[in-house]
């Protein structure tokens, strides 16, 4: 395929760079021009090839068109003469290309004049049958696809109100996006690293959201979709950002949502705001394989509301907000008291996010009835030590004073009490306090355990995300509100070539089928396009003129039924004349029809008529004029190059392609990309070809 | 009625090759022209003298054959064009004198057999790529390195970049506008088609 030096160097810019003795000897045809060429002025094609190809002698009305976008490889000179001369067609004018008898080309328009026949001889009456014409079809330019962005739709919005879209929806909020950052959720912690973007899930495939991006009903089919992606606070290699199939959703067990609890417990229901109080279940049997059992007591599960809804996928996680207490000693002043104090030890008594094991910790089964999620939790602890754990206010202890740094400042007296910090060197620990800071579960039987803040379920969720991380804490709820992400539907635009019937214009989109799957195409009523089309037989016309638009096809359409209705019951008449007559091919005979064939005819030294036949203005034509529609060969190249600059918008690149060098690409990826990434790219040579 | 014939002076010419044969030398002769019939074709009887017709001279392509006739004179020229073939005999009536039969086409026939090239021109930049994935993302250990792409010839700034129409994706069909006047951009000119883009 030609490259872009083939291009400049012979006149993309119009006119002939290199002249004609330069062209034959770059290529093989050294008589009349075969060269990719262009007329230095776009005037009429066939006066071009008359004078300038040909250098044949030219006289009269240059009338032809130029034929644009008509790309003419290797065709049959005299066909493309016509052709050009057959746009005046439109303008209700017949003309054709012949040479008068001084050597003359002259383009001839039909039934203009009147012909001189001279001395007439002899006229005779003949006839010709033709068959009637019922139907002309003229088909127009059929333009090559294009590729356009018609609609921009945010992609955090455009799929609200899908009917596969309902509650529950976290938050209240009615619609999306929501946001989820963690160190909002779990402020304590000032993890603002992590956050993600949940919004509605978009089918594709929908009739319905499809319909808002394009119009199949224009010729427009949907190819491809580009992403503009804004993250302002978003910096290469730091920023993270990932587009997830499915979302976490995270069900506080300690509240509902939206008015409706989350969680209900075995069959009654709870104000679960001190979490799973008698729920957890708590054997003194040091028996692992009781961990794996489901409870045979149905109080001690934990039903999860909205597990059943079709966009739950599963449990991911449960996860508690508090701290871990490392040991816990239960101090007896005698044997067997009652009452033991717990004193513990732990390194801090800020919140954060601890993960709970499932399978140890925790297993998941379904409510047979219910059809919804249950939660159990295990432990084991010795029975006399059960009362401390699962339960408000049950779990009142001591620092361990091996893990207190003590205030160098405080005075040491026995009257007072003890003071200081914990390991994280935050934690006030006071060695006489008593503290109950809340439900505890106990780990390894009891000897340590979580005091719970806050527990939650991670939940997957059939709703896509944008996941974000960044490791300068910059994922807050107010960055993440700044995000916009507009889908760019790339929309593939062909509409078919215009059709004029006999000087209508005929409408194509009820060939289109409705995608409705509960109609069907009746025979009797099917398009106007077909029943015209099945109407076709001898007689009738069907053309292709390439370059036609509608207005055109409409009037060409037109112009050349009247001239087949004429032909139909036109006259036709043989002329004899005398020497003295000057006919000319086309001229109007005094029949009405216009001349069609002289013949000059001299013999025995002595005898000279010149015979005239008359007949229909209308001929039929040329044909094959449906070969050269302008479509470019598509090339397309796979190669891989690293991102030189990046538009705002994280649509467009520039990206330095090996072998092509650096060359703009758009982004069909949902991946945010920064300079210097490697990418791969898809190039195509033009526009046109299929995606 | 009475049936009368009026005699009419019929003269002719017939132009080859540089002889002129005149009436009554001039046989007979036969021209037609055809709509639908690209080529006028022509076939005559000539009476040539033999030192005419050795020394006869053309040259190149130029058209080789004219003939002339009307009343009283050769006024009217009703052919131009080529001989394609032609044969000799002699005459046997005088020795003097060769009869030749001549037939041919007049100038358009040069158009026969030949075909011409006149391609639209593609527009520059009509090529356009499209990231399809990421291979490697750029992390902060490399960041601390500065990107050494250097391309003396890019096939691209970033001002043409930011020069485009957001809306459309490559380049459009470029004969649209000149075609199609119901298009979004058909105000332009039908001749417009070979003007350059400033891109």
């Amino acid at each position: 395929m030609a490259n872009d030096t083939a291009n400049l160097q012979y006149g993309t810019g119009g006119g002939t760079n290199a002249t004609m003795a330069e062209l034959a000897q770059r290529y093989f045809d050294t008589d009349f021009n075969a060269t990719p060429y262009y007329p230095a002025n776009a005037g009429s094609l066939a006066y071009w090839i008359i004078t300038e190809v040909f250098n044949l002698p030219f006289e009269g009305d240059p009338a032809g068109d130029y034929l644009p976008a008509y790309d003419i490889n290797n065709r049959d000179a005299y066909n493309m003469v016509q052709l050009s001369l057959a746009v005046e067609l439109k303008n209700d004018r017949i003309y054709e290309c012949y040479a008068g008898g001084d050597g003359n080309v002259r383009f001839y328009n039909i039934g203009e004049s009147t012909a001189d026949l001279g001395t007439l001889y002899y006229s005779v009456e003949t006839t010709t049958f033709n068959l009637p014409c019922d139907n002309v079809l003229v088909y127009g330019y059929d333009p090559p696809p294009s590729r356009t962005i018609i609609n921009t739709q945010s992609l955090f919005t455009i799929g609200n109100g899908e009917d596969y879209n309902i509650t529950p929806r976290p938050d209240g909020k009615s619609d999306g996006p929501w946001y989820y950052v963690y160190g909002d959720m779990f402020p304590e912690c000032g993890n603002f690293k992590e956050g993600w973007i949940e919004y509605n899930k978009i089918d594709w495939g929908d009739s319905k959201t499809l319909a808002e991006l394009y119009d199949k009903y224009n010729w427009e089919e949907l190819i491809a979709y580009a992403y503009n992606i804004q993250v302002p606070f978003f910096k290469g290699g730091s920023s993270d950002v990932k587009f997830m199939q499915t979302s976490t959703r995270i069900w506080s067990l300690g509240q509902g949502y939206a008015g409706e609890s989350a969680v209900s417990y075995g069959g009654a229901s709870y104000d679960i705001s001190d979490a799973f109080e008698n729920q957890l279940w708590i054997t003194d049997k040091a028996d692992p394989s009781a961990k794996c059992l489901v409870p045979a007591d149905p109080t001690h599960f934990i039903n999860l509301n909205f597990t059943d809804h079709e966009k739950f996928v599963g449990i991911k996680d449960i996860i508690i907000y508090g701290f871990k207490l490392d040991h816990i000693y239960f101090y007896t002043a005698k044997v067997d008291d009652p009452d033991p104090t717990p004193y513990v030890k732990l390194n801090t008594m800020i919140p954060s996010v601890i993960k709970l094991r499932r399978g140890t910790d925790y297993i998941v089964n379904s409510n047979e009835t219910t059809g919804l999620i249950k939660l159990s939790f295990f432990c084991d602890v010795k029975s006399k030590y059960k009362k401390f754990f699962g339960k408000k206010n049950a779990f009142k202890f001591k620092i361990h004073p091996s893990v207190v740094n003590l205030n160098e400042t405080t005075t040491i007296d026995p009257a007072s009490p003890v003071e200081g910090t914990l390991k994280d060197g935050v934690t006030a620990a006071n060695l006489t306090a008593i503290y109950d800071e809340g439900v505890v579960f106990p780990l390894n039987e009891g000897q340590s355990g979580y005091v719970i803040k806050g527990m939650y379920v991670l939940a997957e969720w059939d709703n896509p995300c944008i996941y974000f991380k960044d490791d300068r804490d910059v994922v807050t709820l107010s960055n993440l509100e700044t995000v916009s992400i507009d889908v760019l539907p790339i929309v593939k635009r062909d509409p078919p070539a215009p059709v004029g019937h006999n000087g209508t214009l005929v409408d194509l989109t009820d060939t289109i089928p409705d995608d409705d799957p509960l109609t069907y195409e009746l025979w009797n009523f099917t398009s106007e396009y077909q029943q015209i089309l099945d109407s076709l037989e001898k007689g009738d016309l069907k053309i292709t003129l390439p370059f036609l638009n509608e207005d055109e096809t409409v009037e060409m359409s037109g112009f050349i039924k009247e001239m087949k209705d004429s032909q139909y019951n036109a006259p036709e008449t043989v002329y004899v004349c005398g020497p003295d007559a000057n006919p000319e091919l086309g001229d109007i005979t005094p029949d009405g029809s216009v001349v069609s064939d002289i013949t000059y005819s001299y013999q025995d030294s002595s005898q000279y008529t010149i015979t005239v036949q008359s007949g229909p203005a209308w001929r039929d034509i040329g044909s094959g004029w449906n070969m050269s529609m302008n479509m470019s060969k598509t090339e397309r190249l796979t190669l891989e190059g690293i991102v030189m600059q990046a538009a705002p918008n994280n649509a467009e690149f520039i990206v330095y392609c090996e072998k092509l060098g650096a060359m703009p690409c758009l982004n069909l990826t949902k991946d945010v990309i920064a300079n210097g990434d490697k990418v791969q790219v898809t190039v195509y040579n033009n526009p046109q070809g299929e995606n | 009625m009475a049936v009368t014939i009026d005699r009419v002076k019929v003269r002719a010419e017939v132009i080859f090759n540089g002889i002129s044969v005149v009436t009554p030398d001039i046989l007979s002769f036969n021209v037609r022209r055809s709509r639908g019939q690209a080529s006028a074709t022509f076939s005559a009887s000539l009476k040539v003298p033999h030192h005419e017709l050795i020394s006869s001279t053309r040259t190149g392509r130029d058209a080789n054959v004219i003939i002339k006739a009307g009343e009283g004179s050769p006024s009217n020229t009703i052919f131009t064009g080529y001989v394609y073939r032609i044969s000799v005999n002699p005459s046997r009536t005088d020795s003097s004198y060769a009869i030749i039969n001549i037939s041919g086409k007049d100038v358009l026939s040069v158009l026969e057999g030949q075909n011409i090239t006149r391609r639209v021109p593609a527009r520059q930049l009509a090529k356009w790529g499209a990231i399809t994935s990421i291979l490697t993302k750029r992390d902060k250990f490399k960041e601390r390195f500065p990107l050494k792409i250097r391309d003396a010839k890019a096939r691209l700034t970033w001002d043409d970049i930011q020069s485009f129409d957001r809306f459309v994706v490559g380049s459009p069909d470029p004969q649209a506008a000149n075609i199609n006047s119901t298009g979004a951009t058909g105000t332009a000119g039908r001749f417009d088609v070979f003007e350059e883009e400033s891109l």
